[in-house]
Formats: C-alpha cells, sequence, structure tokens
C-alpha cells in the first residue's frame, strides 16, 4: 500500500466514515463497519480488540464521547456533520421519556434560545427531535467542572475564584435582564476554561422572574447546600436569592468545603437550628477577612441583609481585585498551574 | 373619593387617564403614556377610580438654568414641565448620553492605528509595569464605575433634586473621562510583537469599548423607563453589570509575561 494512501486515511475526520457506515480504529487504522453494533456503547475492535466508543446520529450531530448525565438526560460530545472542525455538545433524552420529561427538555431550549450570545454562558444552537429522540445541541466548552478542579487542588486561588464570580455575575445579569432567575447556581454548574474562565450552563431549572417571586410556583429543586433559604419557605425568590447561592459557591471556592456540614442541612429543613448558630465566625477562618466580609454579605439569611443587586456585589469584587493588583505591584495576580504550558 | 383641586380627563389617543392640579387648567401638558400634546381640561371628565396619579412637575428659574447649560435639548423638554415619576429617568439618560460622547468618539475611531515598536526587546521592564499598571488603572476606574452606579444612580434616580442628578451624571462624567484617557493610552505605547503582548494589548483595547456599550445599554433602558406605561414597582426591573468577560483571560496570558529583570540601579 503506498504511503499517500495510508496518511490520507490517517488524517481522515471521523466524521467522513462514519457518514458511510464505518469507523477507523484507532489500534491498528482498520476500517470496521459499524453495522451490527449498537450505538453508543464501548466495543472492541474485531482485528485488534481496541476499545471504541461508538457514534450516534442525532439530527446533523455525531454523538461521540458521553460527557455527563444529570436527571434531566445524558450529555454527549458531538460533531457537525459538515462544519467538522467545531465540537458541540448534545443534551439527548432517552426516546422512551415521559411527557413531562420531553416538555421540560424543550422548556429548556426555549429558555437558552432566549439567552443566546453570551460570552459567558454554553449558548445553545439548536434544538429539536430526531426519529423520536429529543435534544438540544449547544456549545461544546473545553474545560474542567469547577467542583472536579477543587476537588483536585484542593482549593482554588482567591484571585482566580474573584474572577470566577465575575463572569459568574455577568451571565447572571444577562440571565435576569432577559427575564429569567438562574436557580441553579452550583460548582457542578459551572465549566472553567483554563484561558477564557467560568461558563455557565445547564438551565433545567430556571424560571421567569415572575414565577421565580411567585412562592406557590412548584416542588422545589436545586441542591440544598447552594439554593437559598427561602426556597423552602416558599416566600418567593429573586436577585438577592442568587447572591445567596453564589455566595455558597464563592466560599466553596476559597476554602475547598461546604458551607454547611450535612447535619447543619438537616437541621435546617427541620427549623430547629438558629441563624445565629449556623453563621458562627469560625467558618470563616483561613479567608481574608476582606473577602470574608463579602462572603458574609451575601450569605446572609435574611435575604434583606444580604446585597440587592448584581453590581453591589460585583462593585465589591472588583475592590477586592483592585486591592490585589495594586499588591502584586509588577507581579504576578494568578501563578501558572503545575505543567501549564505556553500556548 | 374625589379631590376637589384636581381634575381627571382621559388622553384622546391613547386614553390614559390622568389627573393634573387645577392651577393647570387651560396649560398643555404631555400624555405620560404617549407623548400627546393635550390641554388640561376645566372640567373633569369623569370622577372616580383614577388609575395613576399623575401630577405635573414645575421647574424652578435656578432649575431651568441648571437645564439650559446642559444644552438646547434637554432645556426644551423641561421648560413646558415634566410628569413627575417620569421625568428624572429620561434626565439621567440625556445627561449620561452627552457624558459618554467623548468616549463614544474615541471607541469609535476605527482609523486609529497601533503604534508599533519595531526594535528587538532588551528589557522587558518597562513593557511588564505598564501591562500591570493598566490592569491596575482599569480595575479602579472599574470600580468607581461599579461604585457610581450600584450606589448612586438608585438614590438619584428617585429623588426629587435636579441638582443632584446632574452632580450625579457629572460624576459618572469623571469616570468616562477617565476611561478615554486609559483607552488613548493603551494605543499610544508601542508594545513589542511577541507573545504574549499583542494578546494583552488587544484585550486591554476591547475594555473601554465594552464600559461604553455597557452604560450605554443603561441609557437605553433609563429611556425605554420614562415613557412606559405605569410606575410598576422598580427600576431594578434591569440588572447591570460592567466588568468585561475578558478579564479572566488577560490573566491567563499576564501569567506568561517574561520575568523582569532585576533592576541594577536598586540597592
Amino acid at each position: 500500500m503506498s504511503s499517500i494512501g495510508k496518511g490520507s486515511r490517517l488524517t481522515q475526520h471521523p466524521v467522513q466514515s462514519w457518514s458511510v457506515g464505518s469507523f477507523l480504529c484507532p489500534g491498528c487504522s482498520s476500517f470496521v463497519s459499524l453495522g451490527d453494533y449498537p450505538v453508543l456503547a464501548t466495543i472492541s475492535c474485531p482485528y485488534c480488540g481496541a476499545d471504541y466508543f461508538t457514534p450516534k446520529k442525532v439530527g446533523k450531530f455525531w454523538l461521540f464521547e458521553h460527557l455527563g448525565g444529570g436527571g434531566g438526560g445524558a450529555v454527549y460530545k458531538a460533531y457537525h456533520e459538515s462544519s467538522t472542525s467545531k465540537s458541540y455538545a448534545v443534551k439527548i433524552l432517552p426516546p422512551t421519556s415521559s411527557k413531562k420529561l420531553i416538555g421540560s427538555l424543550e422548556e429548556e431550549a426555549q429558555i437558552m434560545e432566549r439567552l443566546r450570545s453570551h460570552a459567558c454562558i454554553a449558548n445553545s444552537l439548536a434544538w429539536g427531535e430526531y426519529e423520536g429522540e429529543h435534544f438540544i445541541a449547544m456549545e461544546f466548552v473545553d474545560g474542567e467542572r469547577m467542583d472536579r478542579k477543587i476537588k483536585r487542588l484542593g482549593k482554588l486561588s482567591e484571585p482566580e475564584m474573584l474572577l470566577i464570580i465575575l463572569r459568574l455575575l455577568a451571565a447572571e445579569t444577562h440571565i435576569y435582564n432577559r427575564g429569567f432567575l438562574y436557580r441553579d447556581m452550583k460548582p457542578q454548574n459551572v465549566i472553567l476554561n483554563p484561558q477564557m474562565g467560568a461558563y455557565l450552563y445547564d438551565f433545567g431549572i430556571c424560571v421567569t422572574i415572575e414565577q421565580a417571586l411567585d412562592d406557590s410556583a412548584e416542588l422545589i429543586a436545586g441542591t440544598p447546600m447552594y439554593f437559598p433559604p427561602e426556597r423552602l419557605t416558599g416566600e418567593g425568590e429573586r436577585v438577592s436569592s442568587e447572591i445567596y447561592s453564589l455566595g455558597m459557591l464563592f466560599y466553596n471556592g476559597v476554602t475547598g468545603q461546604n458551607f454547611f456540614t450535612n447535619r447543619e442541612l438537616e437541621a435546617m429543613a427541620a427549623r430547629d437550628t438558629l441563624p445565629a448558630m449556623l453563621l458562627n465566625k469560625n467558618k470563616m477562618e483561613g479567608i481574608a477577612p476582606d473577602v470574608a466580609e463579602v462572603i458574609t454579605r451575601m450569605i446572609q439569611r435574611n435575604p434583606k441583609k444580604r446585597y440587592q443587586t448584581f453590581i453591589e456585589v460585583e462593585r465589591d469584587v472588583v475592590r477586592l481585585l483592585w486591592v490585589r493588583a495594586k499588591r502584586a505591584h509588577l507581579g504576578k495576580l494568578l501563578l501558572p498551574e503545575p505543567g501549564a504550558s505556553r500556548p | 373619593m374625589s379631590q376637589p383641586d384636581v381634575v381627571k380627563f382621559s388622553c384622546y389617543q391613547c386614553s390614559q387617564h390622568i389627573r393634573a392640579f387645577r392651577e393647570h387648567i387651560g396649560e398643555s401638558i404631555m400624555c405620560p403614556s404617549c407623548g400627546t400634546m393635550i390641554t388640561v381640561p376645566a372640567v373633569s371628565q369623569f370622577d372616580e377610580k383614577v388609575e395613576e396619579l399623575v401630577v405635573q412637575r414645575k421647574f424652578t428659574d435656578e432649575e431651568l438654568d441648571l437645564i439650559r447649560q446642559e444644552g438646547a435639548g434637554a432645556y426644551e423638554a423641561f421648560i413646558g414641565g415634566a410628569v413627575s415619576k417620569y421625568w428624572q429617568f429620561a434626565l439621567v439618560a440625556d445627561l449620561l448620553t452627552k457624558r459618554l460622547s467623548p468616549l463614544q468618539q474615541s471607541v469609535l475611531d476605527l482609523m486609529r492605528r497601533q503604534v508599533i515598536y519595531d526594535r528587538e526587546v532588551v528589557n522587558h521592564g518597562p513593557f511588564i509595569k505598564f501591562v500591570n499598571a493598566k490592569a491596575e488603572e482599569f480595575f479602579g476606574i472599574l470600580y468607581m464605575l461599579t461604585d457610581r452606579l450600584a450606589g448612586e444612580l438608585d438614590r438619584v434616580i428617585y429623588e426629587d433634586n435636579l441638582s443632584q442628578i446632574i452632580t450625579f451624571s457629572n460624576q459618572v462624567g469623571v469616570v468616562i473621562l477617565r476611561l478615554r484617557k486609559f483607552h488613548d493610552s493603551i494605543y499610544e505605547q508601542p508594545l513589542p510583537g511577541e507573545y504574549p503582548y499583542p494578546e494583552l494589548q488587544g484585550i486591554m483595547k476591547s475594555w473601554a469599548p465594552h464600559c461604553w456599550q455597557s452604560i450605554k445599554n443603561v441609557t437605553e433602558e433609563l429611556r425605554q423607563l420614562s415613557v412606559r406605561k405605569r410606575n410598576d414597582g422598580s427600576w431594578k426591573a434591569m440588572q447591570m453589570a460592567f466588568a468585561p468577560a475578558l478579564l479572566h483571560e488577560f490573566y491567563y496570558h499576564l501569567k506568561f509575561l517574561p520575568e523582569p529583570e532585576p533592576d541594577l540601579f536598586q540597592d
């Protein structure tokens, strides 16, 4: 076989072989027919035994790598059939999903469409149904989920955390000005791209501002560690509720720990613990005093004692960064992570 | 309950219900809803259940003097009086737009060229210093901007005080001028062509335009609120954020700046 032929085969984009019903085994570079294999499953190559994850076509997208799955469907990395240079993330529901689940996916897709085109969120590109399967296709953000990065490094550096909060504030502001409240702010919903910073995704429990204020809305959804106390008491949610969740995420980032222990959360659900007991000062130990001050004001139990608008938080976070930039005079605010290479 | 000192009538264009004090009978006012000029009638067209209280705001000569200094356009709109609860929004929007214009000229100057540093870099010190100093300067400006708009805007917009509004817009104007100075200085400083200087410079060039766009959005929102039909709660229906999304990327590239040379002339 000529070397030219082999070279072109190796540089071929996977979509080209998938679209003719086969794949190129990365182990032995032989073409294998996809025909008999189940889709979205790990198979072994009949020639060399190497593992291969079989792709699946949904709409115009080829799903080929499992990224994660929540209550509302699984997310796969995907290529578009015609623009193969970019990757996408596609969320799909299994064909046997209940009508309620399909309805909520459609709702999420419509909300994402309204929120489209912001630098700090994962923007949606298309949504619809393909052979009984409902899907949303969105930008693929290359990075690490915030909770995993915190787990890997123990905690995040203070300046990095401040820059993350600024991007999340920009995203929250954008969402609010389009008429929605995000309501699901937690590290699990933030992807950190090493270069661009934080991206917000998963708009599964995002609702309109009016719905959020209406306490009788619906069942309680979200993560108890991060959702505001008013979601339990049914007082209605507004900007200050989002600020509470953001404050909890802030605390989690700079300490690497959750603000409440599980026992405290249970006690709170049973409503037998005094708020004063929960906000003891020991928890702020190890955080710079000026940062602790901002976090404390963000996570007050009483919504009226928190910051009331996003710009008030932004002002104080910018001030913290400014102070640190001055201090780092001629130095560097962020140090490269070990192993980081020049782009 | 009927109030003897007011007349109640509706706009012939949009049938917005309006109340005015009797002293304004015969004067022509602007409908708060659609902007049509209506003459206040001498007799009420109906008695009860007026949807909204709209009182005409009269300005004193001193206040009119203050507006006159702001230019003909603003003055014309105020000489006939304005409708309370709404006029502040329009005025703040007008004044901020005016204060923004120097920055706008600078931001929209597309013919501007970057000064290029075309020699071999021997000492990175001054460049590193420049980039760090500019980042610090921008944070200072951003802090002042967010501080004004987070704290002051809310206060002045609900206080019926014209001179305070003008003072506020002047304070924002000072920040905007500093932002313009910052923007111009980025173009004037030649930086080496090697990584990461062009990237850092490109990001810093986007900061002032971002702030300009954000302030412009605020003025547009205020203008819309000034012509809305009813005062539905508070203007907090809108949220603001000014920090550029590219701040994180800036710090990412900053990490790869070379180490500054030790300064031999320092002890």
